[in-house]
C-alpha cells in the first residue's frame, strides 16, 4: 500500500514538472506559432494576388455554398481574404476553394479575383493527385490563369487553346482538368454572386 | 539414395521430405509425360503470336521494336543475374522470352524505348529472380512490372496515341474502347473484336487472343477453368452492377475491351501464380472476375485486369489453403456436441 | 585509450554496429512514412535525434528515482513531453519542416526507437553514456533515413537535396519514376539499401575480419530483458572491472 502511493507520488511529480515544461514552452512559442500561421496565409494568398498589399479574412455569407450547390455541387469555397493595397483600399479578393472531383479526392487552390472580375492567379494549396498526371496541375494547368478574365473557362483537349476562355487540359488527365476548371468557375461565380458590384 | 542412408533417417525426417516432395507435385493422378518448361513456354509463345503479329500489322513497325527491346532486355537480365549470383543459366526454359513478349504487349506503342528495359529489369530481376526464379515468383512478373510502371509513368502508360499501321502518317488519339464506354459513349462491337482500336500492342484484337487462348486450351497446355470462370464472372458482375443492366454492346465492350482476353488467357493462366487444383482454380478465376469488374465499374478508372490479376496472385496462397484435396476416405471430424 | 574508446563506443553503436534502421529494424514507420526526400529524412532524422538524446539523459538521470512498477507511463510522459516541446519550436521557427513532416512529428512519441532505448539503456546506464547511446541512435537513424530519402529523391523526382536535374534529363527523354515517391518506393529502397548492407558484412565476415555490423537480433528491445544486445556493455564493463 504504501509503495504504491510512493510510486504514484513519483509518477505525479514527473508529470507536474512535465506540465510546467509544457505550459511554459507554450507561451514562449505562442506568438511566433501565430505569426507564421498569418505569414503562410499571407504568403499564399500574395502569390494569387502579387499587387496586394494586406488580407483580411472576411466572414463567408451564409449561404455560401448553398449558391454554388446549384451549378456546381462539388466545389466549396472555404475562405475569403479581402486583398487591399497599403493604404487599405479594396483591390478584390482571394478566395480558397476546395473541389471534391479530383481524381485522387480533394482538390484545395486559392485564386485572386480582382474588382472588374478577372482572374489574377490561381494557385494549389492541397492536392493529391496522380504524380506525372493530375500532380502536373500546378505546372501545366495553374499558371494558365494567370491574369486571364471570363465569364468561365473551359479546357481543350490535345493543346490549342487560344480563346479567351480556353486553357490546354493536362494530357492524360481529364479528370483533374475538369475538377480545376470547374473549380475556377465555381470560384468566379461566387464572386460575381456576392461581391461584384 | 542407400538403404543404410535411409535407414538412419527418423521418421520424422522422412515424413519432413514426403512433405517438401508433395509441395511440388500436382494433385493426383500423377502422369508421366516429357514435357518440359521450354515446351510449354514456346507452346504460350506460339499462342501469342497472331495477337503479337495482329498488334505489329495494327500499330506499325514501332510495336515490332518495343517488343524486341523487351524480350531482349528479359533474356539478358535473366542471363546476368545467373551470372552475378553464379547460378546455372535459366534462359533454356524460354519462361524469360514469354515475360518479355507479355510485358511488351501490355505496353502502349507510344511509350519512349526505355520503358520497356525498366519494366524488363522490374520483371525479371525483382518480380521474378530476387524471389528464386521460375516457379517461386509470387506474382506473375510481366504485370508487376506492368502495375510499377504505370505508377511510375503514368503520363506514358496511359497515352494510347498511335499511328495506325505502316507507313500511316495520322495520329490516332482517341480513349480506349473501355474508357469510351465508362463515359458513357458507344463503342463498335466487331471492330473491338477485330482489334481495330487503341489499347496497348497486344490487347486490342480479341480474335487473335481468343485463338490463341484456345489453341493453349486444345493442347492441354492450360485448362478452362480459370479462364471461363473469370471471363464469365466479370460479365455477371458487369451485368449486374454496370448499371445498363443487360445491354449487349456493353458487356460485350467489357468482354473485348481493354485487357480482358490477354489477362484471362495468358497471365491468369500463369503455372506458378495460379492455384494447383481444380477447386482453387474456379475459386480464384471468380474472385478475379469480380474484382477486375469493381475496378472497372467502381473506380476511377477504366480498366482493372493487371490490378485484380496481380491482387488474385497474392492470395493465391490462401486459396490453396482452403482446397487442399482430402485424402481416399477421408472423413471430416464430427463436430463436438457442446 | 581503452577507457577513451569505451565512451564513444555507445555511439558508434547506434550510428554502425546496431544502425536502428538497418540492422534493429525499429522506428519503421516514420522510415517509410517521410522518406520521400532527403530533406524531410533529414529534418525527421536530426528531430527523432534530440528528442532521444534528451529523453535518454533525463531518463539516464531520473532511473534511480523512478519505481520499476510505473516506469513505462513515466518515460512516455517524459518523451512526450520532449516532443511536444520539439513539435512546439518547429512550428514556431521552422515551419516548412513542420508542414512537410505534418503528423509525423506527434508521432515520435511512439517511436520504438525512443521507448526501446530508454528500456534498454537509459535506465541501465549513466547519463553520459545515455547521451552517447541517443547521439548515437539518433545519428544513425538519421543517416538511414537521410540515404533513403535521397536514393527515393533522385529516383522519384530527379534531385537532391531539393536541387533539381530533371531539365537536362527530361529533355533527354527521361521521367522520373515516380513509384519511388509514393509508398511501395519507401520499400523497395529499404530493402536494397537492408541488402545491401547484408553483402558488406557477410563480405567482410568472409575476410575473416570481425564485422561492425551486427546481424539484427530480430526482437524488440523492449520485451528483450537483460540477454539482449545491450547487456554486452554490461558484460564488458564487468569485466573490466574484474
Amino acid at each position: 500500500m504504501k509503495s504504491i502511493i510512493r510510486e504514484a507520488l513519483i509518477l505525479f511529480a514527473i508529470t507536474a514538472v512535465a506540465g510546467v515544461l509544457l505550459a511554459v514552452v507554450n507561451e514562449v512559442t505562442k506568438e511566433p506559432i501565430e505569426q507564421q500561421k498569418v505569414l503562410a496565409v499571407e504568403n499564399a494568398c500574395r502569390e494569387v494576388f502579387p499587387e496586394a498589399e494586406n488580407f483580411v479574412p472576411m466572414e463567408l455569407p451564409a449561404d455560401a455554398d448553398a449558391a454554388l450547390l446549384a451549378d456546381y455541387p462539388k466545389d466549396s469555397v472555404e475562405a475569403v481574404y479581402s486583398a487591399e493595397d497599403a493604404d487599405g483600399n479594396a483591390l478584390g479578393v482571394v478566395l480558397n476553394m476546395c473541389s471534391k472531383e479530383g481524381y485522387g479526392g480533394t482538390i484545395r487552390f486559392g485564386m485572386g479575383i480582382s474588382e472588374d472580375g478577372g482572374l489574377k492567379g490561381v494557385s494549389i494549396l492541397e492536392t493529391s493527385e496522380t504524380p506525372g498526371l493530375g500532380l502536373q496541375a500546378a505546372d501545366v494547368l495553374a499558371p494558365q490563369f494567370k491574369d486571364r478574365k471570363a465569364e468561365s473557362f473551359v479546357y481543350v483537349k490535345g493543346g490549342g487553346a487560344s480563346a479567351e476562355n480556353e486553357v490546354d487540359a493536362i494530357s492524360s488527365a481529364t479528370i483533374t482538368t475538369k475538377a480545376f476548371v470547374n473549380g475556377v468557375n465555381a470560384g468566379l461565380e461566387f464572386y460575381r454572386e456576392n461581391y461584384s458590384k | 539414395m542407400s538403404d543404410t542412408e535411409n535407414k538412419e533417417k527418423t521418421a520424422g525426417e522422412k515424413m519432413k521430405e514426403t512433405a517438401q516432395l508433395l509441395k511440388s507435385v500436382s494433385p493426383t493422378p500423377h502422369v508421366r509425360d516429357k514435357v518440359s518448361t521450354s515446351y510449354l513456354m514456346g507452346m504460350v509463345i506460339a499462342a501469342l503470336m497472331p495477337a503479337e503479329i495482329y498488334g505489329i500489322w495494327h500499330f506499325g513497325p514501332r510495336a515490332l521494336i518495343i517488343t524486341l527491346i523487351s524480350i531482349a532486355c528479359c533474356i539478358f537480365f535473366e542471363w546476368g543475374f545467373d551470372k552475378i549470383i553464379k547460378k546455372k543459366s535459366t534462359v533454356g526454359d524460354l519462361s524469360c522470352v514469354v515475360t518479355g513478349l507479355l510485358l511488351a504487349m501490355n505496353l502502349p506503342v507510344a511509350v519512349p524505348l526505355w520503358i520497356p528495359v525498366i519494366g524488363a529489369f522490374v520483371a525479371i530481376v525483382v518480380v521474378k529472380m530476387l524471389f528464386g526464379g521460375l516457379g517461386q515468383n509470387f506474382m506473375n512478373p510481366a504485370l508487376g512490372a506492368r502495375c510499377f510502371l504505370v505508377l511510375s509513368f503514368a503520363r506514358y502508360m496511359t497515352d494510347f496515341s498511335y499511328k495506325p499501321g505502316w507507313g500511316g502518317a495520322d495520329v490516332v488519339s482517341s480513349a480506349t474502347p473501355l474508357a469510351r464506354l465508362k463515359a458513357g459513349e458507344s463503342v463498335d462491337l466487331m471492330q473491338m473484336f477485330i482489334g481495330n482500336e487503341g489499347g496497348t500492342i497486344g490487347e486490342t484484337s480479341a480474335v487473335a487472343l481468343l485463338l490463341g487462348g484456345v489453341f493453349l486450351i486444345a493442347c492441354s497446355v492450360i485448362t478452362w477453368h480459370v479462364s471461363l470462370c473469370y471471363i464469365v464472372s466479370l460479365l455477371a458482375f458487369t451485368a449486374v452492377f454496370g448499371g445498363r443492366g443487360f445491354d449487349i454492346t456493353y458487356l460485350g465492350g467489357q468482354l473485348y475491351g481493354g485487357g480482358l482476353m490477354l489477362g484471362a488467357f495468358f497471365m491468369a493462366t500463369d503455372y506458378v501464380t495460379r492455384p494447383i487444383t481444380r477447386k482453387g482454380q474456379v475459386i480464384y478465376g471468380i474472385f478475379l472476375g469480380i474484382l477486375t469488374g469493381i475496378f472497372r465499374v467502381f473506380g476511377p478508372g477504366a480498366e482493372g485486369v493487371s490490378y485484380a490479376i496481380i491482387i488474385g496472385n497474392l492470395i493465391v496462397p490462401l486459396i490453396e489453403k482452403i482446397t487442399v484435396p482430402r485424402h481416399f476416405g477421408y472423413k471430416k471430424p464430427a463436430k463436438e456436441v457442446a | 585509450m581503452e577507457k577513451k574508446e569505451s565512451v564513444f563506443k555507445p555511439f558508434i553503436n547506434g550510428l554502425i554496429s546496431e544502425n536502428p534502421t538497418f540492422v534493429l529494424m525499429l522506428g519503421m514507420c516514420p522510415t517509410l512514412a517521410v522518406t520521400t526526400s532527403a530533406i524531410n529524412g533529414l529534418g525527421m532524422g536530426l528531430t527523432t535525434t534530440v528528442v532521444l538524446a534528451l529523453s535518454n539523459v533525463i531518463i539516464s538521470a531520473l532511473r534511480k528515482v523512478i519505481p520499476d512498477r510505473v516506469r513505462i507511463p513515466a518515460f512516455i510522459v517524459i518523451i512526450a513531453s520532449f516532443v511536444t516541446i520539439v513539435g512546439q519550436f518547429l512550428e514556431a521557427y521552422l515551419p516548412a519542416l513542420n508542414s512537410a513532416l505534418g503528423m509525423f512529428i506527434p508521432l515520435i512519441v511512439v517511436n520504438c526507437i525512443i521507448l526501446g532505448r530508454a528500456e534498454a539503456f537509459a535506465s541501465k546506464n549513466g547519463m553520459f553514456a545515455s547521451l552517447m547511446d541517443g547521439l548515437g541512435m539518433g545519428l544513425g537513424f538519421t543517416v538511414a533515413l537521410t540515404l533513403i530519402g535521397c536514393v527515393r529523391e533522385i529516383l522519384g523526382s530527379f534531385s537532391v537535396f531539393g536541387y533539381s536535374f530533371r531539365e537536362p534529363l527530361e529533355s533527354a527523354g527521361m521521367a522520373p519514376i515516380a513509384i519511388f515517391v509514393m509508398a511501395p518506393g519507401a520499400f523497395f529502397v529499404l530493402a536494397a539499401l537492408n541488402a545491401l548492407m547484408s553483402v558488406i558484412r557477410d563480405k567482410q565476415i568472409k575476410a575473416g575480419k570481425q564485422s561492425k555490423i551486427k546481424a539484427g537480433c530480430g526482437s524488440d528491445c523492449a520485451s528483450c530483458g537483460d540477454d539482449g544486445c545491450v547487456h554486452q556493455f554490461y558484460d564488458e564493463k564487468a569485466g573490466e572491472k574484474e
